[in-house]
């Protein structure tokens, strides 16, 4: 299997700390209906209506030097790379334990932004080269995470659960108006206390794993949906109001995390 | 802002540009009162003198400093000794849409009556012209380059500490006891030494009549004021012009006024272009906010006010009316006073200091188009200081632009300065890197990289002029490699380098000559001591500038040429050069792919970079360290004002995709819209160029509001430019507004009427722009997420 990316972004500021190069693996093991990079679902390549093509080969050291382009930024601003997608972890993970392990020798600081749903044995590879693991928590509920992802939440659960003892995890959690952002919620934020990792690790840890980003839904993936031949999401799915994103901030900080 | 404050800003922002004859009608008087019958020094000293005896003085309600330039605030005075306006002129400037000044209906006659009549024949732009080759003058119309001193005079000082440590009597103590010392024995200069000194005192009575005369005005308001409190403070004006400019300030804000003496005087007694600009305005005040605040006298919220009410001085001011060619390069009121904060002191520990943070609030405040604030960033600079910048910044307007300490350092001694003058200098006008208060740093013009890439084309002639301008070195097809083209490119830019450097020796020598600034010369760290005016060698460092311009432009045509005709084969020279020709008609699918599949410069990609590496290392061999008429030697820096529109004007087409007449690229700044690869790899490109070889590097970036929001956008502002300073870029400026605001305001000016954005190295109201200069920075890339 060979490794296509989507995208190399520079200059992401939302993806971990400082500035960040986001690469963008395609390929995902969910199926979510409110995704925005549409693009990185599949694993095979694809064409876009515009006659762009989705997915593109890169020799590991080329990707090395085209990340450590802006080494000098991530020095200054504390960033590094963010391995995103898709799902950077349903990978050829000797090709991407590869890119790691030489980031690692550059120095570069990672971040590995997941949805949780990869055999455990993918994050054990990777564990001694990422930094921070941003984790996305979709549903507490299995059968939600079902309807909406296509798949249940067993593994990803059970995952996060292993991952906090061992790494520092940074909660991610989309909101999506219709879908998880009313009674749900609050089931989440028991999931996360229940799951979330311990706070036994060390002071670094605990700060690290009481970490979430709250995501409010935004419907600007709609128009790459029909780029690439997709039906787009026609579930109603709205953006929650300012009011309502902020009695849910207060709800999680209630729980004992620190909200970006 | 207090209520003082906004009725004096309300009152600087809503009154309408004017010219006034005043001063032309005064310094008319004095050259035939005086010429003839003293050295050219004196004579000018004496018209100085005149001049500050008889103008106009006012104290406008509410005003804390005092003086203004013409008869009031928004009053241009003009400067017939070096443009003689034509009544075309006047009429001109009068109805202009942009940048235009009313003209008085009585002031025609008295131009074409009084001022013209004596002017029009001994005019300076007069002298240049008849002094300057022919070929010289087929380049100048061609926009090959332009001419910095046409009708502006030499500017670029920016003030030291010296007005703060010693008052006009201590420069004349100093003056007299030079002259005292003249050696006539042995000195064959020291006749001519003698004038120049002569001429110094003279100055420094000017300036001191100027104070005597607004002493006494606040004295006797002060008597009739009704209002108590008013009446105190006119009395502390009167006090504060007692002792400033004849006396070294004791307080902060006679600090203040006595910087405002020196400005007005050193811009009355010619027009410099950059005006003048206090520099380091936060150390200099330093010392007396802290003595001030330590005895009782100042809290912050008063010398806020104070600062405040300099910069409503500032804005007061704008540039003299300009017109013709000089009018394209510069098109703006603002005047360039360009004022430093922040950076390091003398002993080279963090600069930032109290005063610092007030001068930050004071630009957030004000929001005004002058003074150009910026601030000077290092390596010591703390985090509160560069985040408070970024805050104000991403407001949008373009203010404070953001400056690299250790490289202006490294720059300064580079070009030979001492690590202690490099340590008080800074950068002024737009960009430009000088030894404040030690340097004449005269800019001589800008010079057009890519229209010379179009003559090397065209076997050195001109189309648009239709003028064979260039050397014959082979027609396009001629070139077999890019190396014999690139080869050839090099040889026309130092033809035109030699044309360009021959005319600015000739026009050096003739300010020497006919314009020296005795005023401008006492407060330059030299001129004294050696006797010698600020425009004929008397600094302590003389050096003269070439500006670069549209270094993207040609970056991406070479690269394009490159790519497509040498590499790829996949077009062939003859078929580039007729769409070039015929504007891309009938080409268009040719020229996307040289927009879209060339490489450009801008992305990261060391293709075109180094192209850009290449063509900015022989500009700057070629000219750096040519020897100017003051004893000091040329050197280059690269960045536009609004001359990257003019000089797009005088093109074609070119191979990089553009059409003809359209602006090229501005600063060291990618091709509007060619750098797709997000920030990171804009300011990596850009720092590929050896700034530290430069006097002065300019570029843009311009940000959609959301690319730098919250408190992460802040850090990453920050951040970006931390890391583009530590790859010794030399400076960085911000657009943060989104392309629709821009594109409504163009299409309802009316109702955006406050849009501000940054140009080149100033900012200025969206409105005042002209259609072209707008679409530019419409199509300037836009930094999203």
């Amino acid at each position: 299997m060979s490794t296509l990316i989507t995208n190399i972004q520079r200059y992401s500021i939302h993806d971990g700390g400082g500035i960040r190069t986001a690469v963008f693996f395609k390929g995902c093991p969910l199926n979510c209906r409110w995704c925005h990079n549409p693009e990185t679902m599949a694993f095979a390549a694809e064409t876009g209506s515009d006659g762009r093509t989705a997915g593109k080969t890169y020799d590991v050291n080329e990707l090395v030097r085209i990340a450590m382009r802006d080494g000098i930024f991530y020095n200054m601003s504390g960033g590094g790379v963010t391995i995103t997608g898709g799902e950077p972890l349903a990978q050829d993970m000797g090709y991407l334990v590869t890119f790691l392990r030489l980031l690692k020798q550059n120095g570069v600081d990672v971040a590995c932004d997941t949805c949780g749903d990869v055999p455990w044995e993918n994050f054990q590879a990777v564990l001694p080269y990422i930094n921070v693991f941003l984790y996305d928590m979709k549903t507490a509920s299995a059968e939600l995470h079902r309807e909406f992802t296509g798949k249940g939440n067993e593994r990803i659960l059970d995952n996060l659960k292993k991952l906090g003892r061992v790494a520092k995890v940074w909660l991610r959690v989309p909101v999506i108006g219709g879908v998880n952002d009313g009674a749900e919620m609050a089931a989440m934020i028991d999931t996360a206390m229940t799951h979330a990792p311990s706070v036994t690790g060390g002071a670094a840890r605990e700060a690290a794993t009481r970490m979430v980003s709250l995501l409010p839904y935004h419907a600007t993936g709609t128009g790459k949906w029909a780029e690439f031949g997709k039906k787009p999401p026609c579930d109603g799915f709205y953006t929650p109001s300012p009011e309502r994103m902020l009695e849910i901030k207060t709800d999680w900080e209630k729980a004992g995390f620190i909200v970006d | 802002m207090n209520t003082r404050i906004k009725a004096l800003r309300g009152q600087s922002v809503t009154t309408a540009p004017r010219l006034s004859l005043e001063r032309a009608l005064l310094e008319t008087e004095a050259y035939e009162m005086y010429e003839g019958r003293c050295s050219v020094p004196e004579l000018r000293a004496f018209t100085l003198l005149h001049i500050m005896k008889h103008k106009k003085i006012n104290i406008y309600p509410g005003e804390l400093i005092v003086g203004e330039k013409g008869d009031a605030p928004q009053t241009a005075p003009t400067f017939p000794e070096l443009i003689c306006h034509s009544l075309e002129d006047m009429r001109v400037m009068d109805a202009r849409e942009l940048i235009s000044f009313k003209v008085a209906e009585g002031d025609f006659a008295i131009q074409q009556e009084r001022i013209a009549p004596f002017w029009e024949g001994r005019c300076m732009r007069k002298k240049i012209m008849e002094a300057v080759s022919s070929e010289w003058k087929e380049c100048y119309a061609a926009g090959i380059f332009t001419e910095f001193m046409e009708q502006r005079g030499p500017g670029h000082t920016v003030g030291s500490e010296i007005i703060y440590l010693n008052g006009f009597l201590d420069f004349k103590e100093k003056i007299k006891k030079t002259i005292d010392e003249l050696d006539y024995s042995a000195d064959m200069e020291a006749v001519a030494k003698a004038e120049q000194l002569r001429a110094m005192g003279i100055a420094c009575d000017a300036v001191m009549e100027l104070g005597k005369r607004y002493a006494g005005l606040a004295e006797g308001m002060a008597k009739s004021e009704t209002d108590p409190a008013r009446a105190a403070e006119l009395r502390q004006i009167a006090e504060n012009c007692a002792v400033v400019p004849a006396h070294k300030p004791r307080t902060y804000w006679q600090a203040i006024q006595m910087y405002w003496f020196v400005h007005l005087c050193v811009t009355m007694e010619l027009n410099p272009w950059d005006a003048y600009s206090p520099g380091r305005l936060d150390q200099h005040l330093f010392p007396f906010y802290e003595k001030d605040t330590d005895e009782g006298r100042l809290d912050d919220e008063k010398a806020l006010e104070l600062l405040e009410c300099l910069w409503i001085k500032f804005n007061n001011q704008p540039a003299p009316p300009k017109v013709g060619i000089t009018l394209k390069e510069s098109g703006t009121y603002t005047d360039f006073a360009n004022i430093n904060t922040g950076g390091i002191a003398p002993d080279g520990s963090d600069g930032c200091n109290p005063v610092s943070r007030l001068i930050l609030d004071c630009m957030d405040e004000m929001k005004l188009l002058q003074p150009s604030s910026n601030v000077q960033i290092s390596k010591k600079t703390p985090r509160w200081f560069i985040k408070r910048a970024c805050e104000i910044s991403r407001k949008g307007w373009g203010q404070p632009a953001f400056y690299n300490t250790e490289a202006i350092v490294q720059e300064l001694l580079v070009a030979g300065k001492s690590l202690d003058d490099a340590r008080r200098g800074g950068s002024s006008g737009c960009v430009e890197t000088g030894a404040f208060g030690n340097e004449a740093y005269i800019l001589t013009g800008y010079f057009n990289l890519p229209k010379i890439l179009e003559i090397t084309l065209n076997n050195g002639f001109d189309k648009v002029s239709g003028k064979q301008l260039g050397l014959k070195l082979g027609k396009a097809a001629d070139f077999k490699t890019y190396d014999a083209l690139l080869d050839a490119y090099k040889k026309q830019i130092a033809h035109f380098t030699d044309i360009k450097v021959r005319g600015s020796n000739i026009i050096e020598a003739l300010y020497a000559k006919y314009m020296p600034v005795p005023f401008l010369s006492v407060i330059t760290n030299d001129c004294i001591a050696r006797g010698k005016d600020y425009n004929a060698g008397g600094a302590r460092y003389n050096t003269s500038y070439l500006q670069g311009v549209g270094i993207g432009t040609v970056t991406d045509s070479l690269a394009a040429i490159k790519h497509r005709v040498f590499d790829e084969k996949d077009v062939s020279m003859d078929e580039l050069m007729s769409a070039l020709e015929r504007d891309f008609e009938g080409y268009e699918e040719l020229r996307q792919k040289l927009v879209n599949d060339s490489p450009k410069y801008g992305n990261d990609d060391d293709y075109a970079d180094d192209l850009m590496k290449e063509v900015f290392l022989y500009y700057h061999e070629n000219m750096t360290g040519r020897p100017n008429m003051r004893g000091g030697t040329y050197r280059v820096n690269m960045l536009p004002t609004t001359c990257h529109v003019y000089f797009g004007e005088v093109m074609m087409a070119s191979a990089n995709g553009r059409r003809a007449g359209k602006p090229v690229s501005e600063g060291i700044s990618p091709t509007q819209g060619a750098d797709v690869n997000g920030p990171t790899a804009a300011l990596r490109s850009a720092s590929k160029l050896d700034h530290l070889k430069t006097g002065g590097t300019l570029l843009n970036q311009k940000f959609t509001p959301s690319a730098v929001q919250g408190e992460k956008g802040l850090d990453a502002m920050a951040d970006l430019i931390r890391a583009y300073f530590a790859m010794d870029g030399h400076h960085i400026q911000f657009n943060v507004v989104d392309r629709q605001t821009l594109i409504a305001a163009q299409e309802n000016p009316e109702d955006y009427k406050d849009l501000i954005v940054r140009v080149a190295g100033y900012s200025d109201h969206f409105r005042n722009l002209n259609k072209e200069l707008q679409d530019e920075i419409i199509k300037r890339t836009e930094q999203a997420l």
